[in-house]
């Protein structure tokens, strides 16, 4: 297709943005936009015209408050509204746990690295939320073929949703590492290719992903926590 | 309902990381953008996992936000939209079937718009709708509230596919004219 044709490019900004462009096509639209402002102009102007019947798809309704606590959870781990005194109380618990767990794992995986005085230092992340609130540990195998993952708070997730770990090397292009459990440890090959992003001082990233991960093989959700890789203890 | 001007405040608010401002924008917004994804996803469950991650994004793209790109709600609906039909997509995949009649939703007249931000924008597109051959309309409003694919808008109205695309793509194309005089 030829994606410089004014008349094409009109046509496939409307119909994605009216919904009926799908399937690869979708991707690969998706995937032009990210380069081409133009076309966003486009598919704003779109969203634009089309935009006030979004506002008659039916009358308000109420959600559910499991809604916006869902919502307070991944965004903040925690209550940041006046919560009722018991859920507040669950919460703090919750949290402490989450911070004990992540200082002893924390001491444990040092722990584990340390007796081998010969062995090149060991490099690790902790991947921490916007709050700063550590969620995952992220080490690697003494050859670097492998990676280990660990939660330090184990959140379960929705069967349509994945975490997918990403590395950020220097060129700014997120590599997927692969997928991790929301709730356990995870262990991660990493192909010979990868091995040599994994540079001290590059970023570790966990975005959320339909299931199955990205499917453009670029993270497509929120980047929920992130770290830097460096050395431990 | 909250003005538009409160809106854009508490987006620009929610854009410098105030998680009040966020609870506040959600309280506001809510119950109009649940409407959006339950329409799309007809399934409570659903639609809150639409609403959900739509409020993920808001938060994490409102400094993305700019007045001239249409009113914040609309912006909000937008993106809450896109998330639905994800999941619709996804859902029609692995072929899972929503309840309810398709025709209790398929009321393509254009009607008085709700809480229209802009209303002379809206009056436009009311008016441009209305020019359109019905048969376009029909497959656009479907296309637009309903989420449904070239493929199921040739099953629904029992029309070959090409004949679909061409009403939608001339369709579309009529609208824009329209609009722009």
């Amino acid at each position: 297709m030829n994606y410089r044709d004014p008349q094409l490019r009109q046509q496939l900004a409307a119909e994605y943005v009216l919904g009926t462009l799908q399937g690869a096509a979708r991707l690969r639209f998706e995937r032009l936009l990210r380069d081409d402002a133009r076309l966003r102009v486009e598919v704003g102007a779109w969203e634009q015209r089309l935009g006030p019947l979004l506002l008659k798809m039916g009358a308000p309704v109420r959600p559910p408050v499991r809604v916006w606590a869902g919502i307070r959870e991944r965004l903040f781990g925690t209550a940041t509204a006046p919560a009722r005194d018991y859920l507040w109380f669950w919460r703090s618990l919750a949290l402490g746990g989450a911070a004990l767990a992540a200082a002893l794992l924390l001491y444990i995986s040092v722990g584990l690295y340390v007796p081998a005085p010969l062995a090149p230092p060991s490099l690790a992340a902790v991947l921490q939320d916007e709050k700063s609130q550590s969620a995952w540990l992220v080490s690697s195998s003494a050859d670097g073929a492998a990676l280990s993952v660990k939660t330090l708070a184990p959140q379960p997730l929705s069967v349509t949703q994945a975490f997918e770990l990403w590395v950020v090397p220097g060129d700014g292009r997120p590599r997927s590492l692969g997928l991790i459990s929301p709730t356990g440890p995870t262990q991660l090959a990493l192909p010979k290719a990868l091995q040599p992003l994994l540079a001290q001082g590059v970023v570790l990233a966990v975005s959320l992903e339909p299931a199955g991960g990205s499917p453009t093989g670029a993270p497509t959700g929120p980047v929920l926590y992130q770290g830097k890789w460096q050395t431990l203890g | 309902m909250a003005s538009t001007d409160e809106l854009a405040v508490l987006l620009a608010a929610c854009a410098r990381r105030d998680a009040q401002a966020l609870e506040r924008l959600y309280r506001l917004a809510s119950p109009q953008l649940f409407a959006v994804a339950l329409r799309i996803l007809r399934v409570s469950h659903r639609a809150e996992e639409a609403l959900q991650d739509g409020f993920i994004r808001i938060w994490q793209h409102a400094g993305e936000y700019r007045p001239e790109r249409g009113a914040p709600l609309t912006w909000m609906a937008s993106i809450v939209r896109y998330r639905a039909l994800d999941l619709r997509r996804r859902d029609m995949a692995a072929r899972v079937t929503y309840p309810g009649e398709l025709d209790h939703f398929a009321d393509d007249k254009p009607g008085p718009l709700l809480a229209a931000q802009s209303a002379a924008e809206a009056r436009a597109l009311e008016r441009c709708l209305e020019h359109l051959e019905g048969k376009q309309r029909h497959c656009i409003m479907l296309a637009f509230y309903e989420g449904m694919s070239h493929a199921e808008l040739s099953a629904h109205l029992h029309e070959k596919l090409g004949t679909v695309k061409s009403w939608i793509r001339r369709g579309l194309e009529r609208l824009r004219t329209c609009l722009q005089e």
